[in-house]
């Protein structure tokens, strides 16, 4: 790995598809931390933006311990790498409302993904921000420095992918998030897909439906 | 919906100890609230189970009408008065919720959900630390309670602290020789610790559960995993590395199989799967 002093906060893009996922998952547990992992596109060259183009749901309850982790990260290495997309992040929601700070589980897994990726990033869902009728990311986003501290990033360097408040928001209403699967799941019950292409469908065709 | 199958439900979720407090509070309001009076004696039953499922959802419209019928009910009762606590956190007057609790506590020494009930409240203010020691405390107590030790075993993970955690699932071990399922977390705990001894445990503690059912997933993976890192990482006998080479071929071709079996199934459940979707959704998106 480069250890060239980077440039921090290089502007990132959210899709509706990971927003919709991350919520999706939060809704499903409201009782419970849940977490998950981000991929990207794998980037040509440095300067342009990272897009996170899509989440994937891990876990529900205990996110603390290490191999089903593991497990989960060859997994989505191997079924990704085809298709072009790389490991980007992670993402987690705590289990207390008001809470929105990273924990060192967080911390340590978000780390290892930036020794792969060093434009990685940290979303903690900032609960409380969290609605049936969102306006405003309820995201806080950050990324390793140059000196090893997570720093969190503007508003201004975070993007959405148009529509993506009004989409999510309708999922939320209709319940979808009865129905998306994260790797727990799976583990349970084999025939629960983690990549969630179903939903996947769903968020596209309502992104053409509604013209953006 | 005819509300006897809502009061069946209703029954069933009671019974497995799942809450489903979305579904419930729906459910009632729109089925089964009109028809209580037929309900019996079960209605009280039901009115808490309501009550808590309000709370969980903030419809503390829905809470505060079961509420007020257990109250009228059975006026001085110790149950209704821990109600009025979980009320009172969820309106998050933490104090006044503990202040209830302790005098249950005081009124009767045995009351175990008075006292898991104050656990919760100081996990729900984050005060982890102080969750741990009043947990401790109620364990010496009601040492045989399984979902308390559960739950020490969480706060344990959660705080890093795996060598507690892994006392806490030996425990629950002891006291439930045949569940898989502590089985296979106290491997992943064991696992989460590192180490070429701690490896060696995981790896048999994965296999008991894989033993015990055959079914497990995440038990066959966590073998899979754990001997991965046995072979890479430890100083091990070219006898010992073959031995357990052999034992993760094994596991992953059980697991292939698994796969297997449900790939014919699931093809056509995604097909199934697919075409509600497309039916459902997107007639309600294109609408909206």
């Amino acid at each position: 790995m480069e250890n060239l002093p980077k440039k921090m906060s290089s502007d990132i893009t959210i899709s509706c598809n990971a927003l919709a996922k991350i919520l999706l998952h939060t809704a499903k547990y409201p009782h419970l931390a849940v977490s998950g992992v981000l991929l990207s596109t794998s980037k040509k060259n440095d300067t342009s933006e990272t897009f996170i183009l899509d989440a994937i749901p891990l876990f529900h309850g205990q996110l603390g311990l290490a191999p089903m982790l593991e497990v989960a990260l060859t997994q989505i290495e191997r079924v990704f790498k085809s298709e072009g997309l790389t490991i980007a992040g992670y993402y987690q929601a705590n289990e207390l409302l008001k809470d929105n700070m990273p924990d060192f589980v967080a911390m340590k897994i978000a780390e290892k993904i930036a020794e792969n990726n060093n434009e990685a990033c940290l979303i903690m869902v900032d609960n409380r921000k969290v609605s049936l009728n969102l306006d405003t990311v309820p995201f806080i986003v950050s990324q390793l420095t140059a000196d090893g501290k997570w720093k969190n990033k503007e508003k201004t360097g975070v993007h959405l992918e148009s529509g993506s408040l009004e989409i999510t928001s309708q999922l939320l209403q209709k319940k979808v998030h009865r129905d998306i699967s994260d790797f727990d799941n799976h583990l349970d019950d084999i025939t629960c897909d983690w990549t969630n292409k179903q939903i996947g469908k769903l968020v596209g065709s309502l992104i053409s439906a509604a013209g953006f | 919906m005819h509300w006897e199958e809502v009061r069946d439900k209703f029954r069933i979720w009671r019974e497995d100890n799942s809450r489903h407090s979305e579904e419930v509070v729906d459910l009632w309001v729109n089925y089964l609230q009109s028809q209580k009076h037929k309900l019996g004696d079960e209605q009280w039953m039901v009115e808490e189970q309501v009550f808590i499922a309000g709370l969980d959802c903030g419809r503390l419209d829905v809470a505060d009408q079961c509420f007020i019928a257990l109250s009228k009910q059975f006026p001085g009762s110790v149950r209704v008065l821990k109600l009025k606590g979980m009320r009172l956190e969820t309106l998050e007057r933490h104090e006044d919720a503990l202040t209830i609790y302790d005098a249950i506590i005081r009124e009767d020494e045995t009351n175990s959900t008075a006292r898991k009930r104050k656990v919760a409240v100081l996990k729900s203010q984050g005060r982890i630390q102080e969750a741990i020691k009043e947990l401790i405390e109620y364990l010496s107590k009601f040492m045989s309670d399984g979902e308390a030790w559960q739950e020490l075993a969480d706060f344990y993970i959660k705080e890093g602290d795996y060598g507690k955690a892994a006392y806490c699932m030996e425990e629950l071990i002891l006291q439930n020789p045949h569940n898989h399922l502590y089985y296979t977390r106290y491997a992943e705990i064991k696992y989460t610790q590192g180490g070429a001894e701690n490896l060696e445990l995981a790896r048999n503690y994965f296999s008991m559960a894989i033993k015990l059912n055959p079914i497990n997933i995440r038990a066959y993976y966590g073998l899979i995993v754990s001997c991965s890192s046995s072979i890479t990482s430890s100083k091990l006998t070219s006898s010992k590395k073959k031995e357990i080479q052999k034992l993760s071929d094994w596991a992953q071709k059980k697991l292939t199989q698994r796969y297997e079996e449900e790939k014919s199934k699931s093809i056509k459940m995604d097909k199934l799967q697919e075409s509600l979707n497309s039916l459902c959704i997107t007639d309600k998106s294109c609408s909206s």
